[in-house]
């Protein structure tokens, strides 16, 4: 602010515009570029960490980040000394975040001020520029240093409403671009747009550290004790099936209002597998992941014909060659394969000496049974090894033609053009009934208001989550069965196991 | 310094080619002898020699090469395939040991290998005149001693171009000389004309000749599509006949000539590598061959070129391994990414060149076969138009299964493989290639699934029980049909992972290419063994006359002799049905109900069709195994390794490896998934393999359905 003061029109523009960006405020204020030349302090999550880490110092597990209620069991002035500990990581981290997201946020508004004039006009462009710009103005405007409770407090508040103000960039941006598509190339999109993404994740998660670590002192403050995995925004103790199951009740009640209907989600593998991750991530993965793949098979059911159908969708005439294949060789059934943790009963008739057998119904696991609708179930496998943790999700929706498939990683709006209401999720499985808009809409609608939480940008769907997932330095594949269904690979770091590594 | 001595100063052992025909071969003194007396007496000096040889052990082979390679038009193959191995080792290991040697040596050994090389070469002056003498007088198949020379001033390339096979071959004599490294040569280049290679790396011959490769490398090749071929393979006449066998004629040295050129791209310490000199030379040979057939206007000079084309594929069986071990010696010379291309390239032009040879040569078979028009039961030529993934894949899960049973062991058997989707499709496709693709998924699956269940069985975690079956789903899309195979084996790590489809990677990846020679890739070669148990020693007397058939065939077969101790040979065998049944068994499986699943391997229409050749085939296994005396006293189904059949020593090979070690080996090349994803890709289909380490593993497998995807040449 201070170094706007001197500019000539900056009356002018307030008075004129006001709450409008001040563009030549801004073209001439190279406080942005200054930060912007700076490198940005890659933050490992080692770090993230760390700051809180200091917290459970005084115990003697150095590996656990959280302190387990024993600690709180101790005596007064151990609990003040914790209390202390606490406080001074959240210093710490208030101070990090004070210095670094400046730098992170000047570099959107440069690499902002690098697209194309006709771009920048776009109101919804120009809107999320705005913001950017203003959230760098509102953090290098804080005077104070941060150095105690109080100072903290407050720079909480302001990061609060910096994050509040921020829940709408990526319907924004998603908008913003599809408006703008003949003025850029798709490739150039999509590079900006990655990068706007990760960025965005990372300043977020700073900024959401620094609030939820004061939250958790305060709980803890009132509770008297910790008892959570949590540090921050990071779970030391993630429980993956957990989470599914959560994120598959969610999205399962989504299906049900849309469809009528909805395939059960089986948990399978290793389900007692517990890491360290930030669940905030993981759940907007998998919730987009399970609504992609509950959709697809419930469509696939009416597309096909799958018994039991409730809702009356018509019968596809047309039909994918290999499903009506698959039901004339199994009368109307549908075979589905099952990966249950034992073995296939020996139901089938091949003798022991066989080496295949022939997957009958009768065959099947109860789990992988298709349930009162006829949904085969959406099974989702988890394993964990030394490095990592998978996470497997297997649908029979009918999997991704051969032209749909590459493009399903495209920002949506270069597939779905000139729609009234925009596309904006991944359009993971093809919707031949148009109930999709609906579904999304919905969708999009239950996720911002609570569930996805503070990072839900829903809207761009599974490029955004596969983002997510590489963020810790995992990955996320899809194969497409075409006619059958799709699998998805989901791999995330153990991120303690790889700190070093990871820049956030 | 002798052959023998260098080969076993050499650090890499070799293959067991290399080794047995280095250590056959004659110290250099007694080599100048043969020199003259190979070159002056023709056929005559060879033969002798060729005595010589087999008195030194292991030279069974060499010896019959050598026999009958003074008769070019009557050439056996089985003796050929093996002999054009060894005299190819025996001539590189000889030529190129001033380079190797710089890898496997200390300097001053170095130093002292060049004095004596120097010597030998003043040797090889004097010897010179002898020499050239001899060259001319050789009889008739040697007759342009006049080009000879004026090629021996390097002057004439187009004399070269022109010049017979043979004319090249005496010239390479004085070049020799030259090289200094002449010594050892000469009795190969005396006897072994017709294969020995028409040049010589470090002559300026080799040099200039190579022109006559640029306008092949500059025609663009013509690929074809499966649907082509099956089209085209349809009612065949004798002029669609003559049509395939031209273009195959033409375009085989167009493609050879591609890959030609790759290798001479590659840098040259490289080239000097021994495996990679012999591939190379190999490629060479096939060329010139290949290039100097003239238009085929007849039934009879298509037979001759079947012939022709027949023994190339039966020579060209030793590639993969050369190549392999080749690649994994030079890993220090090149970057990983240029070993991948170059290896991707390599291996699909081999599957494209071996697609089109065998097919003509499968056309012409059936063509030729009395009542051709009544035995098409689905086959165009090696295109099976009813491939259908429940035969498929029972058949290659009983191939896995045995393999894993031998070669894993402890008595635990293999886990069941449960199989769902639309496994009733149809599609037309090559069922070596998808075959060997799901042999090698499906070992693999089986193999970790059985590991892992050791390891939690010692871990005690896990009690006994049935192991997690192996699932394996079909689904035919609008344009593909896609085969996952999903086990739980444990999952790979991730630094496994990172280099699953690298050549480079891991330098040892392909060490156990020592213990095998030959390598069709194909999951035939899998079959090879088991029926010789079953067949009736009558079955021996009959149809002898069909050597050469039988040899191609069994060429494509036996091979891949991983394991080479006789107590797990049997790794490579299956249990197939005794030669007479597996027709009516197929039959009843056809008209079965659909889930049962007859417990034996059933060969299908596809054995049908080649039932004749299998059954020559196991005959003439039976005849060698008699002859060599080697295995027959084994009760148990035993591998055919080549080198058994040829009277190699077995002994020679692992051994030092501790049994498990070993059985585990056995069934671990190394090439198996990338050679799986050139097959997969070869016909625009896909290979990926993603993997939940600490669970299991999920292959897919996507061929293409319609067969409409043009030959994919490209990396």
């Amino acid at each position: 602010m201070m170094s706007t003061a001197t500019l000539p029109f900056r009356g002018m523009h307030q008075q004129s515009e006001a709450g409008e960006l001040d563009d030549v405020v801004s073209f001439y204020d190279d406080k942005v570029a200054q930060y912007a030349t700076q490198g940005i302090q890659t933050v490992t999550l080692k770090k993230l960490l760390g700051f809180s880490r200091q917290k459970s110092g005084a115990t003697t597990t150095p590996s656990t980040t959280t302190t387990t209620t024993t600690a709180s069991d101790g005596s007064g002035p151990v609990r003040q000394k914790q209390q202390q500990q606490d406080l001074e990581a959240n210093l710490e981290m208030a101070r990090f975040a004070r210095a670094e997201l400046p730098v992170r946020l000047a570099r959107r508004v440069a690499a902002m001020q690098k697209l194309p004039f006709i771009v920048g006009t776009n109101p919804y462009i120009k809107q999320v520029y705005k913001l950017y710009y203003d959230s760098f103005q509102t953090i290098t405007g804080i005077e104070n240093d941060i150095r105690n409770a109080e100072d903290l407090d407050e720079f909480a508040g302001i990061l609060h409403g910096l994050v509040a103000s921020h829940a709408d960039v990526i319907p924004m941006l998603s908008q913003g671009f599809l408006e703008c598509q003949t003025y850029m190339p798709k490739a150039d999109i999509r590079v900006f747009l990655d990068e706007m993404i990760r960025a965005r994740i990372g300043i977020r998660l700073i900024a959401e550290q620094v609030i939820s670590l004061r939250e958790q002192r305060e709980e803890d403050d009132a509770s008297g004790g910790r008892s959570r995995g949590y540090v921050g925004v990071v779970n030391t103790a993630l429980q993956p099936a957990e989470l599914v199951r959560t994120c598959a009740n969610f999205v399962q009640e989504l299906c049900d209002v849309n469809y009528g209907s909805s395939p059960e989600v089986v948990i399978n593998g290793q389900t007692d597998t517990t890491f360290t991750y930030v669940p905030v991530h993981l759940e907007y993965i998998l919730c987009e992941l399970l609504k992609n793949s509950l959709r697809a098979t419930v469509e696939q059911s009416a597309k096909i014909g799958r018994r039991g159908q409730v809702i009356a969708f018509g019968h596809g005439s047309g039909g994918v060659l290999g499903d009506e294949a698959t039901a004339a060789t199994s009368g109307g059934d549908q075979r589905r394969h099952a990966t249950s943790s034992r073995p296939p009963s020996s139901s089938s008739s091949s003798s022991s000496s066989s080496i295949v057998t022939v997957l009958t119904d009768d065959a099947l696991d109860e789990t992988q049974q298709p349930n009162e609708y006829g949904h085969p179930p959406v099974e989702v496998t988890i394993a964990q090894s030394e490095h990592e943790v998978t996470i497997r999700i297997r649908d029979q929706g009918g999997g991704i033609s051969r032209e749909h498939f590459d493009k399903v990683f495209e920002y949506s709006f270069t597939t779905v053009k000139n729609e009234n209401e925009q596309d904006a999720d991944g359009d993971l499985h093809e919707t031949p009934y148009g109930v999709d808009n609906i579904f999304k809409g919905v969708s999009r609608l239950a996720m911002q208001a609570g569930l996805g939480g503070p990072i839900a940008g829903l809207g761009f769907g599974l490029p955004l989550a596969r983002i997510y997932a590489q963020y810790f330095g995992g990955s996320m594949h899809l194969i497409s069965l075409d006619g059958h269904g799709c699998d998805i690979f989901l791999k995330l770091k153990q991120i303690d196991e790889t700190l070093d590594d990871l820049q956030i | 310094m002798t052959a023998a001595s260098w080969s076993n100063g050499s650090k890499s052992t070799g293959a067991r080619v290399r080794a047995a025909t280095s250590s056959s071969f004659p110290a250099s003194s007694s080599c100048s002898a043969y020199r003259s007396s190979g070159v002056v007496g023709g056929g005559g000096g060879g033969s002798a020699a060729a005595r010589s040889l087999c008195t030194l052990p292991t030279t069974r082979m060499s010896a019959q090469a050598c026999w009958h390679y003074p008769n070019q038009h009557d050439r056996r193959r089985v003796a050929l395939s093996g002999a054009s191995s060894s005299l190819g080792q025996a001539r590189i290991s000889t030529l190129q040991y001033p380079t190797s040697s710089s890898t496997s040596r200390s300097f001053p050994q170095l130093v002292r290998q060049q004095q004596q090389q120097q010597q030998t070469q003043q040797q090889c002056r004097r010897c010179y005149s002898q020499l050239t003498a001899a060259i001319e007088s050789m009889p008739a198949g040697n007759s342009s001693g006049s080009s000879s020379r004026s090629m021996m001033g390097a002057a004439s390339v187009s004399s070269a171009t022109k010049s017979a096979a043979s004319g090249l071959h005496s010239t390479a004599f004085p070049i020799q000389a030259t090289t200094g490294s002449v010594g050892r040569m000469a009795p190969t280049m005396a006897f072994t004309p017709a294969t020995s290679s028409p040049r010589r790396r470090y002559s300026p011959q080799h040099f200039y000749q190579n022109r006559i490769l640029d306008p092949y490398v500059h025609q663009t090749v013509t690929p074809i599509t499966l649907r082509q071929l099956v089209f085209f393979g349809r009612n065949m006449q004798p002029d669609k006949l003559l049509k395939s066998a031209n273009y195959v004629r033409t375009e085989l040295p167009v493609r050879l000539a591609h890959r030609i050129r790759d290798f001479q791209n590659l840098p040259f310490i490289v080239g000097t590598n021994p495996h990679i000199e012999l591939v190379y030379d190999l490629y060479w040979q096939a060329f010139e061959k290949l290039r100097k057939v003239p238009e085929i206007k007849t039934l009879d000079d298509n037979e001759k070129f079947c012939e022709l084309v027949k023994g190339l594929l039966n020579d060209h069986l030793v590639v993969i391994p050369q190549l392999a071990l080749g690649i994994m010696e030079c890993s220090k010379h090149i970057p990983p990414e240029v070993v991948d291309q170059f290896m991707n390239k390599m291996l699909r032009s081999r599957i494209s060149r071996r697609v089109l040879a065998e097919q003509h040569i499968s056309l012409t078979a059936n063509y030729n076969s009395p009542n051709h028009m009544m035995t098409d039961r689905g086959y165009i030529g090696i295109i099976y138009t009813h491939c259908n993934p429940r035969d498929i894949v029972e058949r290659t899960a009983l191939l896995a299964a045995e393999t894993c049973r031998q070669a894993i062991g402890g008595g635990i058997e293999p886990p069941k493989v449960v199989l769902d989707g639309n496994i009733d499709a149809e599609f037309s496709y090559i069922p070596d290639h998808i075959e060997y693709i799901l042999y090698e998924l499906l070992k693999n699956s089986m193999r970790f699934v059985m590991l892992r269940n050791n390891e939690l069985n010692s871990q005690q975690q896990q009690p006994g029980g049935e192991l997690p079956p192996i699932q394996i789903t079909v689904c035919e899309g609008t344009h593909d049909i896609v085969f996952r195979i999903s086990d739980r084996g444990g999952g790979i790590d991730p630094e496994t992972e990172k280099y699953l489809w690298s050549y480079a990677q891991q330098s040892a990846r392909f060490a156990n290419f020592e213990k095998v020679s030959r390598m069709a890739a194909t999951v035939q070669e899998q079959l090879v063994s088991p029926s010789r148990g079953t067949s009736s020693p009558q079955d021996v007397e009959e149809e002898e006359e069909d050597e050469e058939d039988i040899a191609y065939k069994s060429g494509v077969a036996a091979t891949a002799a991983d394991n080479d101790d006789s107590s797990h040979d049997d790794d490579e065998s299956v249990v197939l049905p005794p030669p007479p049944k597996p027709v009516a068994s197929r039959r009843d499986a056809k008209s079965g109900s659909k889930d049962k699943v007859t417990p034996v391997i059933q060969l299908d229409r596809h054995a049908r069709e080649q039932y004749r050749l299998k059954k020559q085939h196991q005959h003439q296994q039976q005849q060698q195994q008699h002859s060599t005396g080697a295995a027959a006293a084994s009760p148990t189904p035993q591998m055919i390794d080549p080198s058994q059949q040829r009277g190699q020593p077995v002994a020679k090979k692992v051994g030092h490896l501790d049994p498990r070690q070993q059985q585990d080996t056995a069934v671990h090349l190394g090439i198996g998934l990338p050679m799986s994803k050139v097959y997969a890709e070869y016909w625009g289909g896909d290979l990926k393999v993603f993997t939940m380490h600490g669970y299991g593993t999920d292959a897919y497998a996507k061929f293409c359905k319609f067969g409409n995807i043009y030959e994919n040449f490209n990396v």
